[in-house]
C-alpha cells in the first residue's frame, strides 16, 4: 500500500481544517491560541505524513496530537495563570437574556474546567466521539472517559447552579 | 435542564463563526521549514563542536608532547642548568633486562660507528620505513617529514652495546643512539662535541649538550647507570632535539 503525498496533506487541511480548528478553538478557549496549536499540531502530522498509509484515516492521529498539545500546553500555563491572575473572577449579574446568560455561562466554565475533563467534554459533545474513540484520542481507557466525563458534566451543572441562582434559574 | 444538548449549543454557538485561515496549509509548511533550518543549524553547531573538541586532542597529538612529561611542552634547549635532577642516576642499580621491542632485542647486529664517536657523521641513506611508523616503542616522538634510514643498528663492542636509530628527510635528520654497558660514568662520557658543552636536563636527569663542527646539535644523558643515550639532530629537527630526548624512554 502506498504512503501519503504531500498533495493529500494540501486536502486534508482544506476539508478538515475548520473542524479541527472548531475543536481546537474550543478546548482551548481563545481562537489565537487555537490557531497556533493546530498549526502546531499540524507541523507535527507533516513530519510523518509520508509514513501514513494511504487508505487510513489521518483525522485521528492529527485529533490526537492536538488534544495532547492542548493539555500540555494548558498544564504549562497553570502556573503563569495562577501567578499573574491575582484579581478575583467576575460574578454574574442579572440579565434579561437568561438563555443567552446560560451559554455563555456554560462555556465560561467549560473553559474553567481541567484541561482533560475540557477535552473529554468537547470530544465527546461537541466531536460526537463514541467513549472508545475519546479513549484513544486521549490515550487513556474507557473508564477514565467515563468518569472525566461524569465528574465534567457534575462540575458544570454544580456551578452553574451557583452562577445562575442569581438570575432566577 | 439537559445539560449536555445545552453544553452542544453553547458550543455550536461559540465556534459558529470559526473558520481555519486560507493560508493555514503555507503557513504549516513555513513552520515546518523554519523548524527544520532550526534543527539543521543545531546540527551543524553540534558537529562544529564536536569537531573542535576533536581537533584539540589531535592537535596536540600533532604537536606530539609525550604523555606524563610536561617539561615536553616547550620545546627549547635552555634549560635552566640550576633545576635540580628529579631522578638523578644512582650508581650500583642494575640495569633493566632487554626486552622485545627494547634498544638491541631482535635487531639486526650489523657493525655501527658510535654516533657520538665521529664528529660530523651523518646517518646513512634514507630508508623505505616511514619514522611514524617505524618507531621502536622506546622513542616516542621524531619531528614529522623524516624517514627512517632503516632498521635500528645494533653495534656490540667489549664490555659495550650500542642501538642507534637514524631519521632523515629534507629539512634535516635526527640519530639516535642508546649505549649499554659498564664504564659509563656520565653523560660527558657520551658527548664528543668540540668545546664546553652546555648543561640541560631531561625529564629532570642532568645532561649536556653541544654543537657540532657540522651545525648538528647533540644531547646526552645517563637514563639510568649502565644506560646512556645521545641524539644528535640537524636541520629543523635541531629546534626539537629537547622533545626528542624528552621521548626517549630505554
Amino acid at each position: 500500500m502506498g504512503r501519503r503525498d504531500d498533495e493529500s496533506f494540501v486536502e486534508f487541511v482544506a476539508a478538515r481544517g475548520d473542524a479541527l480548528l472548531r475543536t481546537a478553538s474550543l478546548m482551548c478557549g481563545a481562537r489565537q491560541d487555537a490557531e497556533d496549536i493546530l498549526q502546531t499540531a499540524l507541523e507535527k502530522a507533516y513530519r510523518h505524513w509520508g509514513r501514513l498509509e494511504a487508505g487510513s484515516d489521518p483525522e485521528p492521529y492529527v485529533r490526537r496530537i492536538l488534544v495532547n498539545l492542548v493539555i500540555s500546553r494548558a498544564r504549562r500555563w497553570k502556573v503563569l495563570r495562577e501567578i499573574h491572575m491575582a484579581r478575583l473572577p467576575e460574578t454574574p449579574s442579572a440579565s434579561p437574556n437568561h438563555a443567552v446568560e446560560l451559554r455563555g455561562t456554560l462555556m465560561d466554565e467549560l473553559r474553567r474546567l481541567g484541561p482533560r475533563q475540557r477535552a473529554v467534554l468537547v470530544l465527546r459533545f461537541w466531536e460526537d466521539l463514541s467513549e472508545a474513540e475519546t479513549a484513544q484520542a486521549l490515550g487513556c481507557s474507557v473508564g477514565t472517559v467515563k468518569s472525566q466525563a461524569s465528574r465534567g458534566l457534575a462540575r458544570l451543572r454544580e456551578r452553574l447552579d451557583t452562577n445562575l441562582a442569581p438570575l432566577g434559574r | 435542564m439537559d445539560l449536555e444538548s445545552e453544553l452542544r449549543k453553547a458550543m455550536a454557538e461559540r465556534v459558529a463563526g470559526t473558520s481555519a485561515p486560507p493560508s493555514l496549509v503555507a503557513d504549516v509548511k513555513r513552520r515546518h521549514r523554519r523548524r527544520k533550518a532550526r534543527l539543521h543549524a543545531a546540527a551543524g553547531a553540534a558537529a562544529a563542536s564536536v569537531a573542535a573538541l576533536a581537533l584539540v586532542p589531535a592537535y596536540q597529538s600533532f604537536r606530539a608532547t609525550p604523555v606524563g612529561n610536561s617539561a615536553t611542552a616547550r620545546p627549547t634547549a635552555s634549560v635552566p642548568a640550576s633545576r635540580p635532577p628529579e631522578r638523578p642516576p644512582a650508581a650500583g642499580l642494575p640495569a633493566s633486562p632487554p626486552s622485545k621491542g627494547r634498544p638491541g632485542a631482535g635487531a639486526p647486529s650489523e657493525p655501527a660507528a658510535h654516533p657520538s664517536s665521529g664528529a660530523g657523521t651523518e646517518p646513512s641513506g634514507p630508508g623505505a620505513a616511514g619514522a611514524a611508523g617505524a618507531l621502536p616503542d622506546w622513542i616516542t616522538y621524531i619531528p614529522g617529514g623524516l624517514t627512517a634510514t632503516g632498521p635500528c643498528r645494533v653495534a656490540r663492542d667489549p664490555g659495550r652495546e650500542t642501538t642507534t636509530c637514524a631519521w632523515r628527510g629534507d629539512t634535516g635528520w635526527v640519530e639516535i643512539a642508546l649505549v649499554k654497558g659498564g664504564g659509563l660514568t656520565g653523560p660527558r662520557d657520551l658527548m664528543r662535541t668540540p668545546g664546553v658543552p652546555g648543561h640541560t636536563s631531561v625529564r629532570g636527569i642532568p645532561a649536556l649538550t653541544g654543537d657540532r663542527p657540522d651545525s648538528a646539535r647533540q644531547i646526552s644523558w645517563l637514563a639510568r647507570p649502565g644506560v646512556g643515550v645521545t641524539v644528535t639532530a640537524k636541520g629543523s629537527a635541531k629546534d626539537r632535539i629537547m622533545r626528542i630526548a624528552e621521548g626517549v624512554r630505554p
